[in-house]
């Protein structure tokens, strides 16, 4: 389940909707902790609408938490009236990315609910909510519960590197389709570059004529999503996944709003641990070169 | 023997050949892949094969599906869900033991084009409806979501959804699938309204799906109680079986 920004046919407190004059009154913090091979999500719900506190202390209504993980088909909700809570997630269950969209729902027939806080278009107004209709709405959390990345440099395991068959084929080709960002290279390049991979000096070389093309490759794509593509590939693309991943955490770059600013070829090479003076050095005997004409 | 699975740099290199190899997939066997990649592309995964005799017997293979789909959930039970949604596995399942099996339910011998082979042989489409694509993925997958555990007969709402091919696209590959407390009461009314003489067509079913959603974008509906959903698709049933019989009057009157 996806939140989407609609509107309801009664007042829902929500960040993204003006029914109530205070719409940051529901909130919840939500956590993730490895638990050994699980993962554990903390949940800390915060509540200052006087009414729907009423409605959960009564317990007409909950606090309930909406997982879904599209990959494994795992779709679960937890109801509580704690305030916080934490629960567990098997590995068993859930793989790549699991969403988390918290509401309070009426847990039954409420009748002629109202709220001070109503916007001032409804105040006064009274409204029937039936059970299992939604009285607030919190912030969408995307839980990453695949095996983390922790440095693209070393042993890219977002990059799956196979041979093209047609031997007439002499150009590299990137899909970026799949799980995986898929390399594809020539015939028989296919096996120079896996002889020259048992190598670890040849790592900068490599990554220079593969990994960093197919990133300047994909990153180009990625400008080009809208947030609809975004949300399918965080879903369906591991490789996503993590380089978001990393453009947050290691360059402060929110895929979404900052990357289409970003120079793709620098972004790639920089993301792979710019493998140019190294490759330069290991080709030129190890010591480089400077200077010189061009022509 | 163990149950096989592919690496992945194995399972892409065959994914992204495919046009290479589309010919090879009307063969007898799958002792090309060996020839053409010149090393055995199968792994041996942790589990035991198991025993399972795929019904390959009648002319119209999609007849076979209620059988099949018990058959491959009872003997591949043991895996969890999270095993079961990688394409590693099922691929390897497909090339490897169930080879032949694959070439008839998909007719893959007629049809062994591009689309068909990586939509029914590996992960075609986005990773939750390839659940349901892949040839043998698909068998187990209808069998979990529509086990009822709660039931005497756990099978009795998968023999209703393996009845038309359709309802398994229509009605297992929607989100309100992957929650049982959801799916068993929506199968229920249909099946509840079939019993009622009201018919439930592929085009009915779809209806009622989008009737699903819409109560969904108004309820929470994991949070409903099971009868609640179930009699609101009921009445839906009923209503639109009552707009057809009224359409149907209106032809005549007008004829």
């Amino acid at each position: 389940m996806d939140i989407r920004y609609k509107m309801y046919p009664y007042p829902v407190l929500a960040y993204f909707l003006d029914d109530y004059k205070d719409k940051h009154a529901f909130d919840v913090k939500i956590t993730q902790v490895k638990d050994g091979f699980n993962t554990k999500l903390v949940f800390e719900a915060t509540l200052t609408n006087k009414e729907l506190l009423g409605l959960v202390r009564s317990g007409k209504s909950l606090f309930v938490y909406h997982l879904e993980c599209s990959q494994t088909g795992f779709r679960k909700v937890i109801r509580t009236d704690r305030f916080s809570l934490s629960y567990v997630l098997s590995n068993r269950e859930v793989k790549g990315s699991v969403q988390i969209c918290p509401f309070i729902v009426a847990t039954e027939d409420i009748t002629s609910y109202s709220s001070t806080d109503f916007d001032d278009d409804y105040k006064g107004m009274t409204f029937d909510i039936e059970e299992g209709c939604v009285l607030a709405v919190g912030q969408q959390v995307n839980a990453d519960v695949s095996d983390s990345i922790d440095d693209l440099a070393n042993t890219p395991s977002i990059f799956s590197i196979v041979q093209n068959t047609d031997e007439a084929i002499k150009e590299m080709k990137v899909d970026g389709n799949g799980d995986k960002i898929v390399i594809q290279l020539p015939f028989n390049d296919y096996y120079s570059y896996k002889s020259m991979s048992q190598n670890p000096k040849f790592e900068p070389v490599l990554n220079a004529l593969t990994i960093v093309p197919a990133l300047v490759f994909v990153i180009e794509e990625m400008k080009r999503w809208d947030s609809e593509e975004m949300n399918r590939r965080e879903i369906d693309c591991g490789w996503f996944r993590s380089i978001k991943h990393v453009l947050s955490k290691e360059f402060n770059c929110d895929v979404e709003s900052d990357l289409s600013g970003m120079d793709s070829m620098e972004l790639a090479q920089k993301l792979i641990g710019s493998p140019l003076p190294s490759a330069f050095a290991e080709l030129s005997g190890g010591e480089g070169t400077e200077g010189g004409s061009v022509v | 023997m163990m149950m096989p699975f592919l690496k992945t740099d194995d399972m892409n290199t065959v994914k992204s050949n495919v046009s290479s190899f589309a010919d090879h997939f009307a063969e007898d066997d799958n002792t090309w892949l060996q020839k053409e990649l010149g090393r055995n592309i199968f792994s041996d995964s942790k589990f035991p094969m198991p025993q399972v005799l795929l019904d390959m017997s009648n002319d119209v293979p999609d007849k076979t599906d209620p059988v099949n789909v018990q058959a491959v959930y009872n003997a591949f039970q043991f895996l969890s869900d999270s095993q079961a949604s990688d394409e590693r596995l099922w691929s390897a399942l497909c090339l490897g033991p169930f080879w032949t099996y694959v070439q008839y339910r998909w007719k893959v011998r007629k049809n062994h084009s591009k689309e068909n082979i990586l939509q029914h042989y590996f992960f075609g489409f986005g990773a939750r409806r390839s659940l349901t694509r892949n040839a043998m993925s698909r068998l187990w997958w209808t069998g979990r979501l529509t086990y009822d555990k709660t039931d005497s007969d756990p099978y009795h709402l998968t023999r209703f959804v393996t009845q038309n091919a359709r309802f398994i696209v229509d009605i297992l590959e929607r989100n309100t699938a992957n929650n049982p407390e959801v799916l068993r009461p929506f199968i229920q009314a249909v099946i509840d309204a079939q019993n009622r003489g009201i018919p439930v067509s592929s085009e009915r079913m779809r209806d009622l799906e989008i009737y699903l959603d819409e109560l969904g974008g108004i309820y929470i509906l994991d949070c409903l109680p099971e009868q609640k959903i179930h009699d609101r698709i009921l009445k839906k049933a009923e209503e639109l079986a009552k707009k057809d019989e009224k359409a149907t009057d209106t032809e005549d009157i007008n004829k």
